[in-house]
């Protein structure tokens, strides 16, 4: 499975279904090639992938994947090494031991969720931007250095981390911002930084003090990009507007995710509530660190491990709430698939049953009409696709590059690769279900109604062929009772036994057309002949094959043939001829019939009945029915029944 | 065929010869239902017609005294056609027939003006004879 996002609609993702096996019938040739409609509209193709079916390009992306993690992991380790090294020596920070393993903790906890997050949904973004928090955070180590330049830029450094990763935040779990308000309020917290931190640089002697990991108590060096000295009130004032602004952005991301969670549809809410609660937890310590750490300057210990649990406590939450939402997802497919089992299914039960699974109720089934070259709902009206960002959103369903079905859902669902990939096989699975359903439904009521046809047409024929020759002969036998004159009798005897003859002819005639001798005794092979003498066309027959199979396999053969070379016969014109080829190979017994007459015109070949009923009887014996009809060029019909059939 | 010597009941009218107007799409009735009609003395047949509109253009040319109708006849109907010749031919004897039985009998045979349904099988000269004694003669001497 592959997918790729749709240029056209950037909201839509587009998944591939690749079927390993190739197409077998489905052969375009000029003029109209008719596959049977459940062929007609997943694409004619193959059996669904396995696992084992991966292409060449799914093994080289794998392993370049994997190369990708390892160097990650690389780079992560160096990271981390790197941190807890600067820290552990450093001669400002106030417990170099103690902050240097928080430190590395963090950095290394950062990188793993998300270098385990790009492994596991290599499309999002998320991945590469929680690990990337991780390495910003690593560049902060330069705050432990003692030089003055190096720790000022390290302090920049922490600004801008803090400030990226308030972004990392608001980004989960899409891995984009998506709301105006998002935006907005990451802009004005980037700008307000950047603006306050230029001022702090040019004017505060003293940087303002960072998060606990940062502190460098009484031994922090000065600002030695100070740009204008003798102002530290005013570096006191911005450093004091630095922390409410810090403060009030905590705040800002705690609503807006927690908000975000609560109206998003269930799987996001699963994997988006651990970091809520987290977040707001880190708010209230915050809170309160703030006026207790001013009246007990001794606690500072005790909140810095109440603020290392708390900061280590997210990349963890976001950790969880993926593992929480992937579950919850699998156990709403599975319950797809239960509720599917047993079920009549139509197109609305599976559009209920996706949408009910996925917590979206206003979840749309789009399947694909190729007849009618568009999307359809289910109830088969025309749809057209959303585009354009704001849309709802779509994910498409194809199978060799074939459109098969679309999923129309809540923008705020955006389910995670695997779901998606878990929904499409399931959607197909019931898609393809339902359509195998309402065929099945349709072609026993054909098979019926044609069985109906052809009780009343037997009956019509005795009643006017041999009943009525059989009532004339009575009439006239009692007729014979009343006369006297022997000549009169003897005329009436006579006109009796020609009509007893013509009775006799009717009801052969009958039988042979319900299975005639010579296809009880010759099998097919003999029967073609003989249909083939009493032909009003010339019809040549070539008979690769003359063996026997089953009544119903033989029958079938026979009666599709009978029908097309009427077909020839009604509608191929003057002096058409048919050809008609029986032969056996592996795939099983094959029948073509060939003409060179006038050929069908497209509605003629789709809705005649005579060749809905050839397509029935070889299929319901698992065969294969195949015509290609050209106006002006003939007709082409080809029937395989596989070896063994009932 | 001539009239032949029948030893029981006398020509129902010695002046005049019932005409017999069979209507039926299967030939093989009219070739035996014109045998019998010409069998029996006292009646004649008359080109037979082989569809309802067929029977009613004879009618207007031929004016038969009987008509014998069979109800299974595509196009338009056995009865359908009785009730068009009642209304053109209201003088002349309508009977309905059939290889079936007929349900329904008398209001089928109101319906459409005929006085009687027999059944194929049943056919024959002792039967023609019956049905114009009952219903033919009552019209004669109606006239």
């Amino acid at each position: 499975m592959r997918a790729h996002r749709d240029a056209s609609s950037p909201t839509a993702v587009v998944w591939q279904w690749s079927s390993p096996g190739s197409c077998e019938l489905g052969t375009e040739r000029s003029g109209v090639a008719s596959l049977s409609p459940s062929q007609r509209s997943l694409g004619g193709l193959g059996p669904p992938a396995t696992a084992s079916g991966m292409g060449v390009t799914e093994a080289h992306r794998s392993a370049q994947r994997r190369s990708a993690a390892v160097a990650a992991g690389i780079a992560g380790t160096i990271a981390t090494a790197a941190t807890v090294w600067f820290a552990a020596r450093s001669r400002v920070l106030v417990a170099p031991t103690e902050l240097a393993v928080w430190r590395g903790l963090l950095v290394a906890s950062y990188i793993a969720v998300g270098t385990y997050t790009w492994w596991r949904r290599p499309e999002s973004r998320v991945g590469p931007l929680v690990a990337a928090a991780g390495f910003a955070y690593a560049t902060t180590s330069m705050v432990a250095s003692g030089v003055a330049l190096v720790y000022t830029l390290g302090m920049v450094a922490w600004a801008a981390t803090t400030v990226y990763v308030g972004y990392v935040y608001l980004c989960l779990p899409a891995g984009r911002l998506e709301s105006r308000l998002e935006r907005g309020f990451v802009l004005t917290l980037v700008l307000s930084t950047a603006v306050l931190w230029g001022l702090i640089l040019a004017f505060a002697p003293i940087l303002p003090t960072g998060g606990a990991f940062i502190d460098c108590g009484t031994a922090c060096p000065p600002n030695a990009l100070l740009l204008v000295s003798g102002h530290p009130a005013l570096g006191a004032a911005l450093d004091t507007v630095f922390h409410i602004v810090l403060a009030v952005s905590l705040i800002g991301i705690a609503m807006l995710i927690f908000s975000k969670a609560r109206a998003a549809g269930f799987v996001r809410q699963r994997e988006l509530m651990p970091l809520a609660v987290v977040l707001v937890a880190s708010l209230v310590e915050f809170v309160v660190a703030l006026f207790l750490l001013r009246a007990y300057p001794g606690s500072k210990p005790t909140f810095r491990i109440t603020n290392g649990l708390l900061r280590l406590g997210i990349p963890f939450a976001i950790f969880v709430g993926q593992v929480r939402g992937d579950r919850l997802a699998a156990m709403r497919l599975a319950q797809i698939a239960v509720g599917a089992s047993g079920k009549s299914l139509t197109p609305e039960t599976v559009q209920k049953l996706i949408g009910d699974a996925l917590g979206d109720p206003s979840l749309t089934l789009a399947r694909w009409a190729p007849e009618k070259a568009s999307y359809v709902d289910i109830a088969d009206a025309p749809l057209e696709l959303p585009r354009g960002p704001g849309a709802r959103g779509v994910i498409q369903l194809s199978r060799d590059h074939l459109p098969v079905a679309a999923l129309i859902h809540d923008r705020a669902l955006d389910p995670n690769p695997e779901v998606v990939e878990a929904l499409t096989a399931t959607s197909l699975m019931l898609l393809e279900n339902t359509r195998l359903v309402a065929e099945l439904r349709e072609s026993r009521t054909r098979i019926v109604r044609a069985g109906e046809r052809e009780r009343r047409r037997l009956e019509h024929d005795l009643h006017d062929g041999a009943q009525a020759q059989l009532v004339a002969i009575q009439i006239r036998l009692e007729l014979a009772r009343e006369l006297t004159d022997p000549a009169q009798i003897d005329e009436q005897i006579v006109a009796t036994q020609q009509e007893l003859e013509i009775a006799l002819e009717e009801l052969r005639d009958l039988a042979h057309g319900i299975y005639p001798a010579a296809l009880r005794d010759l099998g097919p092979a003999g029967a073609l002949h003989s249909l083939a003498l009493n032909s009003s066309i010339p019809v040549e027959v070539i008979d690769d094959w003359t063996g026997r199979s089953s009544d119903a396999t033989e029958a079938a053969i026979y009666f599709c043939a009978r029908e097309a070379v009427q077909n020839t016969a009604k509608h191929g014109g003057p002096g058409a001829k048919a050809i008609v080829m029986l032969k056996r190979d592996d795939h099983g017994i094959e029948l073509t019939v060939t003409d060179d007459g006038a050929g069908m015109a497209r509605d003629a070949c789709t809705d005649g009945t005579g060749i809905t009923g050839m397509r029935d009887r070889i299929e319901s014996l698992g065969g294969q029915f195949e015509i290609v009809t050209t106006p002006g060029r003939g007709t082409f019909v080809r029937a395989t029944i596989a070896d063994g059939a009932p | 065929m001539t009239a032949l010597s029948s030893p029981s009941e006398p020509s129902a009218d010695a002046t005049h010869s019932v005409r017999v107007l069979v209507v039926d799409n299967l030939s093989s009735f009219r070739r035996v239902a014109r045998t019998v009609i010409d069998a029996t003395p006292g009646f004649e047949s008359v080109p037979d017609a082989a569809s309802g509109l067929e029977a009613l253009a004879s009618a207007d040319v031929l004016h038969p005294d009987l008509v014998l109708v069979d109800i299974r006849m595509p196009e338009m109907g056995g009865v359908q056609a009785a009730r068009c010749l009642h209304a053109s031919h209201p003088e002349a004897i309508i009977v309905l027939i059939s290889l079936d039985e007929l349900p329904n009998a008398a209001v089928a045979l109101a319906s459409c003006g005929a006085v009687a349904f027999v059944r194929k099988q049943d056919f024959g000269t002792g039967l023609l004879r019956r049905l114009w004694s009952i219903h033919g003669s009552a019209r004669a001497i109606d006239d």
